[in-house]
């Protein structure tokens, strides 16, 4: 009877012998071991046979770990001396792939912030938000309506038992006091099982307890330093004002601030159902204003298909009749309910409408531009060198080297120099990140790189890129045949169709970043620039901090008339809304006119303040005592209506008759990316002035300021004095613009500092090779312009060529970008040009020096040794 | 003509005892049989490959066998030059102990 051996045994002795004897020896051994096994049993036979596996497996051990061990300390030795001999190409090297690297880091902490947004709730899996869709008659999407009625949440509780818990979320704006401390604060309104729905773990107090008291408030650590020092909060008082309402609110609990991946964020959270202490009772059952948002967390996950199964039942029951009301004033609504599940809501481009996904991938676009101009440079300037390095290739060849181990030795090469770059990459990433944080307006910590998934992350970047951009030299040279190796015959680099190609990318895409920051400066300046039909400059707007229109009116009014004698402070004048940001909108609609427009309850004086030109008609008089029902309105709104003399004719708004006593010059409300909208200006008793707007020279500015603020202390002594430019509130509006003017400066300045290192390496090797041609020529007569015109001309026909294919894609893109802002510069060829010119200056700038050198080495001393 | 290492020598020895039955096991079983130790299979095939390289021995490929686990078994033969080459070490042998009959140590000499 014939045994088998055992399979482990068979297989690692398979593994161990060489091919040639395999079937002979496993045969063999096979022989033996059944014969042991029938003579001596089972256990001595396996023994056996495992001996036969000590030797070859030692010595196999030794041959794979200590001899490529050894020849590994070889290339690294090899490496190591190759960095040092060529300090300038190493420099190059590594910053090149450094600068690429750190910006691929702070992308790689911006995504994960992006992507793990709202994932740190331990609810995550059943927490949703609730969003409608309101669709047209004929069944296509209108809108997605995000915020819900404040009776909404209540329905839905008593509605659903699906539902565990439900919060609304609302920011309001208080005038916050504690002693002498007096500050506008955003306080969020939510209801009682906030803090055990979401994952904002308390410092102090009890999640389920906290918020239950009427008049309780939680702050998070920040705001509680900020009004009771080091103190403890919890049990204090503070005073929450709001119109003329005040009350007080007791601490009892302190959180952590939420994380800056948390779609929610607050400084200070306190029950909704506080607003009816503030004579906002009539929120609570107001079917028409869609203001606040709504969370649920359900009992368990699976039950979300039975709540959006009942959800037309809840339509039903509770906003029928409502649709119906809705259908009076426009065209018939209908609305479905939808969950959005939590962790989407940051992220999702259908409901949220978020550009986010975008920014990421225009991110992840120009870090990995950056990080492969940076490879680049090390595969040319390997390639380069390689006439340098060809003596040792021909050398380790006829030592008996495989092509195998020359790769290898090329990728433990390249992989030294990543490990180098991305140890600078780190480095140079800390130094940006404070900056980058402040674009990006986020919270990023290089801490949280520091999680194993994410260190085998950038072990793994590290050696895939060391392996990328190691493979052209490696497969390339360690191909050639040792013999041309050796004869000298090798000619790469100079005539190198791949390396000339590589530089055409390396220049396209850093030509490409460059016109866009170009263009996209151009338009920011412009945006800042344009005359927006009134003066925005020297006006200085207050915040009146009044919920009631007769109380706002007469603090306007005392502030005037105390301040209006004094020398230097031109006009005052009040508006609901500054001048410069968007109104209120609404729509006039009558037979078959239908406009959009912007309204605006305005002081009478406020035109001649602003600057805007009265074009037909007059401005409001304090003097006739009519012009509380008359209107103004823009140049835009009175060509819509089409009157042929619309001065003097009435409009019916909100059921009452007005009469257009003026039209004034068309000025741009909200930002600049939109076109005029028609606008409306009243003096309606009922709606409430909410900006004092003050003209002032400039001159004596804090000394005007400080005389303001003693003035309001004594009308308002419980408000804060919060005033602001009008220039600077405009300007915040283009703040995104800015943002990624910003990014892409800092970008192209990086890729084409990269990509002109690189370059300066390849002129320096050019140069070293040229130096007899140069010579040469200079002894037959050529002129030292001639020179240079000989070297720089391939350079430049280089960047000439990358500038050609970078143009038509930064047109395509540019344009594009362009096209989302109605007021906007046209994309002329000057932009273009100028790149060409700027990339050439550059480009000729970085090597100039070198090539001027060589040109006026003499040629005695390149000669002689021949 | 090169001279045979002991080690050749001893192999050329067992696969010509061996006659037509010299085979991997075969012959190990014959070396541990007369010399009272075996080879290492790896020593043992390294040194059947040197020998087939000089051409002094030459295989042939037989039938598997399941003992074997499936493998066919390599035979190997002596070619005419690896008798010689037996010869020849046999004759040397000869020459340089022939006339030493008498030393005290020829006891335990397999002859």
């Amino acid at each position: 009877m014939t045994k088998k051996s055992p399979k482990i045994l068979n297989r690692i002795l398979w593994i161990l012998t060489r091919p040639g004897n395999r079937a002979n020896i496993l045969g063999d051994l096979e022989e033996e071991y059944s014969l042991a096994y029938s003579e001596k049993g089972k256990f001595r036979a396996n023994l056996w046979y495992a001996q036969q596996l000590v030797i070859p497996l030692t010595d196999f051990i030794k041959n794979l770990i200590l001899w490529s061990f050894i020849m590994f300390r070889n290339y690294m030795k090899i490496a190591f001396r190759n960095i040092k001999k060529h300090k300038g190409y190493s420099f190059i090297n590594i910053s090149g792939i450094a600068v690429g690297l750190a910006c691929v880091i702070l992308l790689f902490l911006f995504i994960e912030n992006e992507i793990t947004y709202d994932s740190f709730h331990k609810n995550k899996d059943r927490m949703y938000k609730v969003y409608f869709s309101v669709k047209k008659t004929d069944g296509s999407l209108d809108w997605n309506q995000r915020t819900m009625l404040v009776p909404n949440a209540p329905a839905m509780k008593e509605f659903f038992s699906e539902i565990q818990y439900i919060t609304r979320i609302k920011n309001w704006e208080f005038t916050v006091r504690y002693k002498e401390k007096l500050f506008i604060e955003s306080i969020t309104l939510v209801d009682r099982p906030f803090f055990e729905m979401f994952t904002f773990p308390l410092i102090q107090g009890d999640p389920q307890t906290v918020l239950n008291q009427q008049n309780s408030i939680v702050l998070t650590h920040e705001s509680a330093k900020k009004y009771f020092g080091k103190k403890n909060p919890v049990g204090k008082t503070l005073t929450l004002i709001f119109g003329n309402y005040s009350n007080d609110f007791y601490v009892t609990g302190v959180s952590g601030k939420p994380p800056s991946n948390s779609t929610i964020k607050f400084k200070m959270a306190a029950g909704i159902e506080c607003l009816r202490q503030f004579g906002e009772s009539r929120y609570f059952d107001d079917w028409n204003m869609f203001c606040i948002d709504n969370y649920v967390v359900l009992k368990s996950k699976e039950l979300f298909y039975n709540v959006m199964e009942k959800f037309p039942a809840f339509e039903n029951q509770y906003y029928s009749s409502k649709i119906e009301n809705w259908a009076q004033r426009r065209e018939p609504l209908l609305m479905s309910f939808g969950l959005q599940k939590m962790e989407d809501i940051h992220l999702d481009r259908m409901i949220t409408g978020s550009p986010n996904v975008d920014t990421i991938l225009i991110l992840t676009g120009i870090a990995l531009a950056i990080l492969i101009i940076g490879c680049i440079n090390f595969i040319n300037l390997s390639i380069s060198t390689f006439s340098l390095r060809s003596m040792e290739i021909g050398m380790r060849k006829v030592l008996g080297a495989e092509r195998k181990q020359l790769v290898r030795q090329f990728w433990s090469e390249s992989i030294i120099i990543t490990v180098f770059a991305m140890t600078a990459g780190i480095i140079i990433a800390c130094l940006l990140l404070p900056s980058f944080c402040r674009f990006s307006e986020k919270e990023l910590h290089l801490e949280n790189l520091l999680n194993l998934h994410n260190i085998l992350l950038v072990l793994f970047l590290t050696v895939i890129i060391g392996v990328i951009s190691g493979s052209y030299p490696a497969f390339v040279m360690s191909g050639f045949k040792t013999v041309t190796i050796l004869k000298g015959k090798m000619k790469l680099g100079a005539k190198n169709y791949f390396t000339k190609f590589m530089i055409i990318v390396q220049f396209s895409l850093s030509i490409f970043l460059i016109i866009s920051t170009i263009v996209m400066g151009e338009q920011i300046k412009y945006l800042l620039n344009k005359d927006i039909g009134f003066n925005k400059e020297g006006v200085l707007t207050i915040d009146i901090q009044e919920r009631d229109a007769a109380a706002g009116d007469m603090v306007f009014t005392r502030f005037k008339n105390k301040l209006s004698q004094y020398d230097g402070i031109i006009n005052i004048s009040a508006s609901d809304t500054p001048f410069g940001l968007p109104f209120w909108s609404s729509t006039y609609q009558k037979e078959d006119i239908k406009i959009d427009y912007y309204l605006n309850k305005v002081d009478y004086d406020i035109f001649k303040t602003m600057d805007v030109d009265i074009v037909e008609g007059r401005p409001f008089s304090k003097d006739i005592s009519t012009d509380i029902s008359s209107v103004v309105i823009n140049q835009k709104f009175a060509g819509k209506l089409g009157f042929e003399n619309p001065v003097g004719k009435q409009l019916e708004i909100f059921g009452k008759k007005l009469t257009i006593i003026g039209i004034v010059k068309d000025f741009q409300i909200g930002r600049l990316k939109n076109e005029i909208i028609p606008a409306l200006f009243h003096m309606f008793k009922e709606n409430t002035l909410n900006n004092i707007m003050v003209r002032i020279s400039t001159r004596n500015l804090p000394e005007k300021i400080e005389l303001m603020r003693k003035t309001w202390k004594n009308i308002q002594p419980d408000k804060p004095f919060s005033y602001s430019f009008l220039d600077d509130k405009i300007k915040i509006q283009y703040d995104n613009e800015k943002r990624w003017g910003a990014i892409l400066r800092y970008s192209s300045g990086f890729a084409i500092l990269i990509a002109c290192m690189g370059i300066l390496g390849l002129t320096s090797i050019t140069i070293n090779r040229k130096t007899k041609e140069i010579g040469i020529r200079k002894v037959l007569g050529a002129k030292f312009l001639q020179i240079i015109g000989l070297i720089l001309k391939e350079s430049i026909l280089l960047v000439l060529v990358s500038n050609i294919i970078a143009w038509p894609a930064a047109y395509y893109v540019m344009s594009k970008y362009l096209e989302d802002y109605f007021h906007r510069i046209s994309l002329g060829p000057q932009y273009f040009i100028l790149s060409a010119v700027l990339s050439i200056i550059i480009v000729t700038g970085t090597i100039i020096y070198l090539v001027a050198k060589a040109a006026s080495a003499n040629p005695v001393d390149s000669l002689k040794y021949e | 003509m090169k001279e045979l290492t002991k080690a050749e020598e001893l192999l050329l020895l067992t696969i010509w005892r061996l006659g037509d039955n010299a085979y991997g096991v075969a012959i190990n079983r014959k070396i541990e049989e007369k010399t009272g130790k075996a080879l290492k299979y790896g020593t043992l095939y390294f040194i059947l490959d040197q020998l087939t390289n000089k051409e002094l021995v030459c295989r042939e490929k037989g039938e598997p066998t399941p003992e074997r686990g499936g493998r066919s078994k390599t035979y190997y033969t002596l070619t005419e030059e690896g008798i010689s080459a037996l010869k020849d070490s046999i004759e040397f042998h000869e020459k340089v102990w022939g006339d030493l009959n008498g030393l005290s140590f020829e006891k335990g000499q397999d002859k």
